[in-house]
């Protein structure tokens, strides 16, 4: 191979390895960088074949992986192998490959040292191992404390269930044989019983939450919002709540899981109504700047104090002692849902004036 | 029962060609069936030929890609046999380049009355040592070392790469170039074959084979050296082995005319 000696002398001094070799894989031109890193001499390297200085493993990625692509598509880039030194070290290098004749078929590898890359990306590749591991187990202990909690609360609703209707019937049958103080007692049985049906049914519909949670479809939320009405019927109109709506929009998401959120946001905009005032509900929806939706279940109630507005959407808070029934798990469940949509949930409230409870969700469209 | 049409489809089957005879050639771990495009033509006058790629590799259908199937090279051995069903070939040449050499004898065993003739291009039955009976040229720390490298070229980069892909699917620039990166783009698919291939020993499988065989030993092919070509020529019942000049492991990539002259000359001579 003719060479100027100015090339030549730039090559040989280049902070990177270069080699020329034909379509055989038989070197023709290589500079003292190269040489040097892997403690040969320039002669020794001409006239042999690259494989040479790979170590076997390298070797059999040259031949299936190297050679075919750098023929076939005259180029690759990013390669990463090892060199063998005349020692037997090896040498982590990353590669870019050209043809640099056709008509010859001969081509060009430039090659980079990579020992602390190589080094990073061993943590690298370790890390994410272990971030994998430690997500799957969180994920089996979530699943198993689900179950677990769907399990309690299936096998728990059968006997609270009877203990509720056994109330009834002794107050029905033997109401007159009872003095004020046993009716009393039993009237509180069945409020307790009553209670804990409420309790395990939220705790259900909690655990349910995770089936097929993430079938996402279009859902227009005026057709969600008037199923969750269907369903809290009776409270609605024992409480003579007056709901207005503005026009909702079709956003992406869980039917289900958006009609359940509608559900207990009004549930909890009836029961903790203020008594004074005739209760009224404003639903509507903005967009924010970044085209999220912003949809606010407005109410006249109670009102939520500063310092418990974080804390109620937590699991099993409640702010209400018996005054107000509850589980603790209708906003729990509420979070649970607008997170599953990636979005966020948050309430507004001037106290006695009563609450917005708003979520915003993404724009996916 | 999958339908030809099926087949022909999931394996990219390409045919081409004037003879009747047909000529099949496969392609072995690492690329696909483009390894054979320096070839292919210098058959096309006299023989009818079919290239394809094996499921998991080149332009083949990966949702075909059975885990348990595809864990031992009887799996692959089945796309040759499956293939050569669907377009109902007989009197067949096979072809076979490094471990697809293995998978053509065992579906040559598996099916006698198809094929005429195999051949096969720098074959090895086992590529670790098994001393001091057999010689295969590696250790297994070889293996190991490879699938390394496999893994930091491409595959241990696919748990992090993939939602990346998945973010960019409507991206078909971005596709085109993580598929001109490596010939195989599928890091489990890649891996499977590896494994089968790398770590495999059909040693057993070469005194079972029913045709007559060529057998084309490359010159320092640190893949499947000279000692592994011979115990290939000398387990088989019907063998012809032909040192090459060409060096290295893929002759039908570095030295076109010689592996077609081979071929040609092999195939005249024993009609």
């Amino acid at each position: 191979m003719i060479i100027s000696k100015a090339v030549d002398s730039i090559l040989d001094s280049a902070p990177c390895g270069f080699a020329r070799f034909e379509g055989s894989g038989k070197i023709v031109l290589v500079n003292r960088t190269l040489g040097d890193w892997i403690d040969r001499s320039k002669e020794d390297l001409i006239g042999n074949n690259v494989s040479s200085f790979l170590p076997k493993s390298g070797q059999i990625f040259w031949q299936s992986h190297i050679m075919p692509e750098v023929k076939l598509k005259g180029e690759l880039e990013e390669c990463y192998f090892k060199l063998s030194t005349a020692k037997k070290q090896r040498i982590p290098v990353l590669a870019n490959f050209c043809c640099s004749c056709p008509s010859r078929q001969e081509y060009d590898v430039v090659l980079f040292r990579i020992q602390k890359r190589h080094q990073l990306e061993d943590a690298l590749i370790e890390a994410k191992r272990q971030a994998d591991t430690a997500t799957k187990a969180l994920q089996d202990s979530n699943e198993t404390l689900t179950r677990f909690s769907g399990m309690v609360a299936h096998d728990l609703k059968a006997p609270i269930r009877n203990m509720r209707k056994l109330a009834e019937f002794i107050i029905e049958d033997y109401q007159n044989i009872l003095d004020e103080d046993g009716q009393d007692l039993l009237q509180k049985l069945q409020n307790a019983a009553n209670r804990g049906t409420y309790f395990i049914d939220r705790l259900l519909e909690y655990a349910s939450l995770n089936k097929n949670h993430n079938q996402f479809t279009e859902v227009d939320l005026n057709q969600a919002l008037d199923e969750a009405c269907k369903n809290i019927t009776d409270a609605i109109d024992e409480s003579s709540a007056s709901i207005d709506v503005n026009s909702l929009p079709t956003v992406w998401g869980n039917q289900t899981q958006l009609e359940q959120l509608f559900q207990n946001l009004l549930g909890n905009a009836i029961k903790y109504r203020d008594k004074d005032r005739q209760i009224a509900i404003k639903i509507s929806a903005t967009q924010t700047k970044n085209q999220a939706w912003k949809i606010n279940v407005i109410d006249n109630g109670i009102g939520v104090a500063p310092q418990d507005r974080e804390r109620i959407f937590g699991m099993m808070s409640r702010l209400h002692g018996q005054e107000y029934e509850g589980a603790g798990i209708g906003l729990a469940t509420c979070k649970w849902i607008v997170q599953n949509h990636k979005g966020t949930i948050s309430v507004e409230s001037n106290d006695s004036q009563g609450c917005n409870f708003y979520f915003i969700l993404p724009n996916n469209s | 029962m999958t339908n030809k049409l099926e087949i022909i489809n999931r394996n990219n089957v390409r045919v081409s060609g004037n003879g009747d005879r047909p000529i099949v050639f496969v392609h072995g771990f690492g690329c696909d069936q483009m390894m054979w495009r320096y070839v292919v033509p210098a058959f096309t006058q006299e023989y009818q030929t079919v290239v394809f790629d094996l499921v998991g590799s080149g332009k083949s259908d990966l949702s075909a890609f059975d885990l348990e199937r595809y864990s031992n090279l009887n799996g692959y051995a089945r796309d040759i046999s499956e293939v050569i069903e669907a377009l109902e070939l007989w009197n067949v040449v096979l072809v076979g380049h490094s471990v697809s050499a293995i998978l053509c004898a065992i579906a040559a065993i598996n099916e006698p009355n198809r094929f005429s003739h195999l051949i096969m291009v720098a074959p090895s039955p086992r590529y670790i040592n098994d001393l001091p009976n057999y010689f295969g040229g590696f250790e297994r720390e070889d293996i190991d070392e490879m699938f390394d490298l496999m893994d930091r070229n491409y595959m241990g980069w696919a748990s992090f790469l993939a939602p990346i892909t998945m973010k960019n699917e409507g991206d078909p620039k971005l596709a085109a170039e993580l598929e001109a990166s490596f010939c195989s783009t599928d890091p489990i698919t890649a891996r499977t074959f590896a494994t089968a291939t790398f770590y495999g020993d059909n040693r057993q499988q070469l005194p079972q084979v029913p045709i007559p065989c060529l057998v084309m030993q490359c010159a320092n092919d640190s893949i499947a050296p000279d000692e592994v070509g011979k115990y290939v020529h000398q387990h088989l019942p019907q063998s012809t082995l032909v040192k090459m000049n060409a060096t290295g492991h893929c002759p039908h990539l570095s030295h076109p005319q010689e592996t077609i002259t081979v071929i040609r000359n092999y195939l005249n001579d024993n009609k």
